[in-house]
């Protein structure tokens, strides 16, 4: 089982952010041709400011994103503070990005450190707002649902722009000043123009009849222009009146089908799959099944194994040649949506048993590939072990922790969605250690919380449907956690009494302290201090049965800052020269733990009235957070620093203090900056 | 989360119990059903979904349906949530030493959501 001691002991100091400028723009489309009267509407529209959205409008495939890039890129230099960009369709294909997740992905692009990103969406939108509003950056919302995803993510400033591109109007954000563009098709002459472009000019020129009517087939939808194009061009001595001649009859055969829209790119995506040899047709079937909606070439060596292919690379470069497949990125491969449709209903064709082994396949390797990434991250985590049905094959290998914790970071949102189609195939343990296998991730990086929840969540109920006590016990932790920075603190202490319980039937005695440390933070965290203190002084007993000197040491560290606020503050200082004693000795092995004493105590010793001892103390933890790069709790020393100049009626001092602090908290980002302006305030 | 479990619980079923209702079989899934249809004797309309989820396994409706039905069941009564779990975690070990993973039509309602999330959106 994972044990309680890897869940509360690891801190990541981190140095300070800086204002970072984001540049996530995707690479323009390649073959990108004409547009010129809706890049001049954007101009128009945008070159005013006001950040007021521009709504691009129009089915799929018509290019809406890649007219979105394109301006993009032609006016980035226009806005100094960075682009945001985000995909609203989902990381992955079950369900719209969240706002919240995605204004969180926005801040942390914006220079906030993750554990500096407030919870609640009410607190990330102030703090959106307060970061751009003196800044000019440009934002992209691709592929938005609703207009709640949208209103979100608009920047404060007048300097700024936002393009949102859709399939439905939006209209909702219309009377809030959005302006709505809509993409038609291309047409005839700029849909001749893309083919020349992708083919080549002089070959289209040759068979201008044969490309006129391929432009005409194709509707000027440019997503099955390119389709064409690149059949065309992987054969150079096929003629384009042929490919012509060869759609139409499959839109007519589609039509007898009564296929009803978009008859054009259906026939496209069936032609050029039809050429695919069995390898490439195979793998485009087998990877419309991916959880998540882009995946790195590993997984894809991994499927290719499974299903028999002789290798990934041919297949991959065939799909791409045959514009089935984008690459975003280097080494990183995605479906068009329409595509991945067309690729599901090909799937369909296969047995159903091939389609669950193929994502079985899939699972199980993010899963060993995930525990390749934890053994680098947090060696020390133990648990129980997983026996794959499949056997994993071109699993990452990792060069150090940096390496390994931007290839969970980037797989995030693949490991979530694998582990919910696990569960959806009823395989509860394999689902359990998908959300497990993100531990590191919530432990370095803060993901979003809304995230967390859901990852928590679906633990819970796999473990549950698994039937592993301990196993849920974990996650009834972790829910309880994140239950209690969102402020629903009804939840956490249910979930943080379900744990306890759990632990109890697991016969994990030191497991049920952690757990019952956890509900002391959600009755300290909801304004009941009294029974935090009750509760922590009964896992204090309790961790000195066990001979726990650790997790003493800890619930000491708790009880001391917990009992000033109650007027127990000698109490307090009492409790944390015990602490002190105890991480002396490990103070080797966890400075962090042992600086935090002092921190404690220099709060109690305010507390207690002994103003020289306070300061003494509250220098030496600031100093401590320093040389460790903990820079919060640096700031927290700084503004104590300051409290106590303050009761010694020494105000320039604690001007200086105060405002040492405030600047390490807001270079964080950190909200704490804000109150501490006010001290500084109060200071005069 | 109970939502969550209901959920597997009656896809799964869906999958693999109308299999073994149809072949008469006396295995663990349709042990499970069973156990649900004598619970729901009382219900008419959980009875009904537990039926209609049977009779066809692409049915997600009927699927989701049950799904409600049994989440409102377990969390009325813990006795019968735990011998549901009991029961699904003895099918699910059964049907996992038979094969590498169940028939679950997972991929057939990826399509019918995607469908679903693009309403304009044909191909």
């Amino acid at each position: 089982m994972v044990q309680a001691g890897s869940i509360r002991t690891v801190h990541l100091h981190q140095a300070p952010a800086r204002s970072a400028v984001p540049r996530q723009l995707p690479p323009p489309a390649p073959h990108f041709t004409s547009r010129t009267g809706e890049l001049a509407q954007l101009d128009t529209l945008l070159g005013r400011g006001g950040a007021m959205p521009a709504i691009l409008t129009g089915p799929g495939g018509i290019g809406k994103t890649a007219l979105a890039l394109q301006w993009a890129h032609s006016v980035k230099h226009r806005f100094p503070d960075g682009q945001l960009y985000v995909d609203l369709d989902g990381f992955s294909d079950n369900e719209p990005v969240d706002p919240g997740v995605a204004l969180t992905m926005f801040l942390r692009g914006l220079g906030v450190a993750p554990q500096h990103v407030p919870g609640t969406p009410a607190e990330q939108s102030a703090l959106y707002r307060s970061i751009t509003a003196d800044r000019s950056v440009l934002v992209i919302l691709d592929n938005a649902r609703t207009p709640s995803q949208v209103r979100g993510l608009v920047p404060a400033s007048a300097t700024s722009a936002v393009v949102v591109t859709s399939r439905s109007r939006l209209a909702g954000l219309v009377p809030g000043g959005a302006r709505i563009i809509d993409v038609p098709p291309l047409r005839a002459r700029d849909s001749v123009a893309l083919l020349a472009r992708a083919v080549g000019g002089a070959r289209i020129a040759r068979e201008r009849g044969g490309a006129q009517d391929l432009a005409d087939i194709c509707g000027g939808l440019p997503l099955a222009l390119l389709v064409a194009a690149a059949r065309l061009a992987a054969r150079p001595r096929l003629s384009v009146a042929r490919v012509a001649v060869e759609l139409a009859n499959e839109a007519t055969r589609l039509e007898g089908l009564s296929v009803p829209e978009g008859l054009s790119v259906r026939a496209a995506f069936d032609l050029s799959y039809r050429t695919l040899n069995s390898d490439a047709a195979t793998l485009y079937r087998r990877l419309s099944l991916h959880p998540g909606v882009d995946f790195g070439s590993g997984v894809v060596d991994a499927l290719a194994t499974a299903a028999g292919c002789a290798g990934a690379r041919a297949p991959i470069e065939a799909l791409l040649q045959a514009s089935l497949l984008q690459e975003r990125h280097e080494e990183r491969f995605r479906f068009h949506d329409l595509v991945r449709l067309h690729a599901r209903l090909k799937a369909q064709e296969d047995d159903a048993g091939d389609r669950d082994a193929a994502v079985l396949t899939m699972a199980e390797w993010y899963l060993a590939a995930a525990r390749r990434a934890d053994a680098v991250l947090t060696p020390y985590r133990t648990g129980p072990s997983y026996a794959a049905a499949t056997e994993p094959a071109s699993l990452p290998r990792f060069g150090g922790r940096d390496d390994a914790l931007r290839w969970l970071d980037r797989e995030r949102a693949n490991l979530i969605a694998a582990s919910r189609v696990a569960l959806e195939l009823g395989n509860a343990a394999l689902a359990w250690h998908l959300s497990d296998a993100l531990w590191p991730l919530l432990l370095f990086v803060k993901p979003p919380l809304r995230e967390r929840l859901e990852v928590d969540s679906r633990g819970v109920a796999a473990a549950r449907l698994w039937g592993e006590p301990a196993a849920e016990a974990v996650m009834l932790r972790r829910l309880s956690r994140v239950l209690t920075k969102l402020g629903d603190y009804a939840a956490a202490e249910s979930h943080a009494h379900a744990a306890i319980r759990r632990y109890g039937d697991a016969g994990d005695p030191r497991g049920r302290l952690d757990a019952q440390q956890d509900l002391a933070s959600v009755y300290r965290e909801s304004g009941r201090e009294e029974r935090a203190a009750a509760m922590l002084f009964g896992v204090l007993a309790g961790y000195r049965r066990l001979g726990d000197s650790r997790g003493v040491g800890l619930t000491l560290i708790g009880l001391g800052m917990l009992l000033p606020g109650l007027g127990r503050a000698a109490e307090a200082v009492v409790l944390l020269r015990e602490a002190r004693a105890a991480f002396g000795d490990a103070a080797v092995a966890d400075p962090y733990n042992g600086v935090r004493v002092t921190l404690g105590l220099a709060g109690a010793l305010l507390a207690t009235g002994d103003l020289p001892a306070a300061e003494r103390a509250a220098a030496e933890a600031a100093r401590g957070m320093r040389d460790l790069g903990a820079s919060h709790e640096q700031a927290e020393a700084l503004a104590l620093l300051g409290r106590i100049a303050l009761r010694r009626d020494d105000a320039g001092a604690a001007r200086r203090h105060y405002r040492a602090a405030m600047e390490l908290f807001a270079a964080a980002g950190s909200p704490r900056a804000s109150a501490v302006r006010a001290e500084l305030r109060l200071a005069g | 989360m109970p939502d969550e479990i209901a959920l597997v619980i009656a896809t799964t079923l869906a999958a693999k119990g109308a299999e073994a209702v149809i072949a008469g079989g006396r295995n663990a899934f349709s042990a499970l059903a069973g156990l649900l249809r004598g619970h729901f004797v009382a219900n008419r309309r959980a009875a009904t979904a537990l039926d209609r989820a049977l009779a066809d396994p692409r049915d997600r409706q009927g699927q989701l349906a049950l799904a409600d039905a049994l989440a409102a069941a377990m969390a009325a009564d813990p006795r019968f949530a735990a011998q549901v779990l009991a029961h699904w975690r003895t099918a699910r070990t059964e049907d996992l030493s038979g094969l590498v993973v169940n028939h679950v039509s997972g991929a057939a309602h990826k399509v019918i959501q995607a469908r679903d999330i693009h309403g304009d959106v044909s191909i």
